[in-house]
């Protein structure tokens, strides 16, 4: 026992232990910018993951190639149903527009929809563990991102840049076991809070809980970011009620939500840059 | 020079890891090169090289990655000190017992990350953790151990490095 305290590398390792574990307690409180260290092994490694990603994608696009070819002919045949439904639709839609211009008009209201500033970026890396959904885009400080700023794909909303550095920032996903997001029910404006966890962020879904047991909601019903909690503007579409259960002790409810962006497929985003969070 | 090339074995897998196998998972998994690269040093090498890339390949993964710094780090370098412990046991580490190892310590690393990250926050879903998260990945990474021990080897042949 005495010649292991006195092993070198015992000693090494016990003082490599205290300065991770001392580094660990600095670094986990949340932090608005990156460290030179952490932002100068980012910098190397961002433009090999970028050309990597660009190389994986060619050799992934062209080994699905052969099996995308069945998967397309039955995808069009239900598209062209699609189709001639929303043409219904549309027209059905058009009569409510010129209605609701007439009304509009007639109220004189001021349209509230806000005007994005956006920057594209492009993902260039995941998460190298499979615990969390994240992934690293292609711009950073010197494009003008910031530290918790949204970010969307005109699908709907992705997440927040919980990490940045000069021309990289890490983002976390709404549908990561850790995040959560204030969000209301477009039809009803129930208030409520996204959240993930590991079983439905592996398909892809997340959450929304503290819905109250009058609450109603319906399957389909659309949800949307309600602008609490700061990190997120208010509007931006999360997704769509795919189910809803009663909590255990039933006095709440809570929905299954399906997110309108496709995480597993996310290859170009949009960072807004006109709302910092807070 | 040795040092040379797991530095940059380490690199071009994290890489690898975070760009190819972000789109080529298998039933949701992503095999951990970095964890499979730590132990087959280590069963080659043992524990004092095996300690090293563990930290070195901890750190990669901490900073590049999401979650808690240092976690990683210290999960990896023990590994690679552990696992260099049982080099001398074997007369020559074949595929099958680096398949065997990353296997082992694949698992460890994700019940021990689980644990310390979800469990004991609350988010105790353990059945698919296991299922779906934690057995995939350690497979994977078996599979991944194999063809990452013939590097390694080749490697310390090239550089003339003592296998243990």
């Amino acid at each position: 026992m005495k010649d292991l305290f006195t092993n070198k590398y015992f000693i090494l390792l016990l003082v490599i232990t205290v300065l991770i574990l001392v580094m660990a307690a600095l670094y986990t409180a949340e932090r608005q910018s990156v460290t030179f260290g952490e932002d100068l092994v980012a910098s190397v490694i961002t433009p090999v993951q970028s050309l990597a990603t660009a190389a994986s994608q060619t050799v992934i696009r062209f080994a699905g190639y052969f099996g995308d070819i069945d998967r397309l002919r039955t995808e069009n045949e239900r598209m062209q149903n699609e189709i001639n439904e929303l043409s219904d639709t549309v027209r059905t839609l058009e009569q409510y527009r010129l209605e609701n211009e007439r009304l509009r008009e007639m109220l004189n209201l001021k349209d509230n929809a806000k005007e994005y500033n956006l920057v594209a970026s492009r993902v260039i890396a995941k998460d190298p563990g499979g615990w969390f959904n994240s992934f690293t885009i292609d711009k950073g400080t010197s494009d003008g991102l910031a530290y918790r700023m949204p970010v969307i794909t005109s699908a709907g909303l992705v997440g927040h840049i919980y990490e940045i550095g000069s021309d990289w920032a890490k983002v976390i996903t709404i549908i990561d076991s850790g995040s959560s997001v204030g969000a209301t029910v477009a039809r009803t404006r129930d208030v409520a809070v996204v959240e993930s966890d590991i079983a439905l962020s592996g398909e892809g879904l997340c959450k929304m809980t503290y819905l109250s047991k009058s609450s109603t909601v319906i399957t389909g019903d659309i949800i949307e970011t309600s602008g609490l909690g700061g990190i997120y503007p208010k509007g931006l579409l999360i997704g769509k009620v795919r189910e809803i259960r009663s909590e255990t002790a039933g006095i709440s409810q809570y929905a299954i939500i399906e997110p309108a962006v496709d995480f597993g497929r996310i290859s170009e985003v949009f960072v807004i840059t006109n709302h910092t969070g807070r | 020079m040795r040092a040379v090339v797991y530095i940059i074995t380490a690199i071009l897998l994290s890489v690898l890891q975070t760009t190819f196998f972000g789109h080529a998972e298998i039933f949701g998994a992503r095999p951990g090169l970095l964890l499979a690269l730590v132990v087959c040093v280590a069963l080659l090498r043992g524990s004092v090289d095996g300690g090293g890339v563990g930290l070195f390949c901890g750190l990669v993964t901490d900073i590049i990655g999401c979650g808690t710094f240092g976690v990683h780090s210290l999960m990896f370098m023990y590994t690679g000190v552990l696992a260099g412990l049982f080099s001398s046991k074997f007369y020559r580490v074949r595929g099958i017992v680096a398949f065997c190892f990353s296997l082992a310590f694949s698992l460890i690393n994700g019940f021990l990350y689980y644990f310390f990250a979800h469990f004991i926050w609350g988010r105790t879903q353990m059945w698919f953790a296991l299922s779906r998260k934690i057995f995939p990945e350690s497979i994977y990474t078996a599979f991944a151990a194999i063809p990452i021990l013939l590097i390694i080897r080749w490697a310390n042949r090239r550089y003339g490095a003592r296998e243990v």
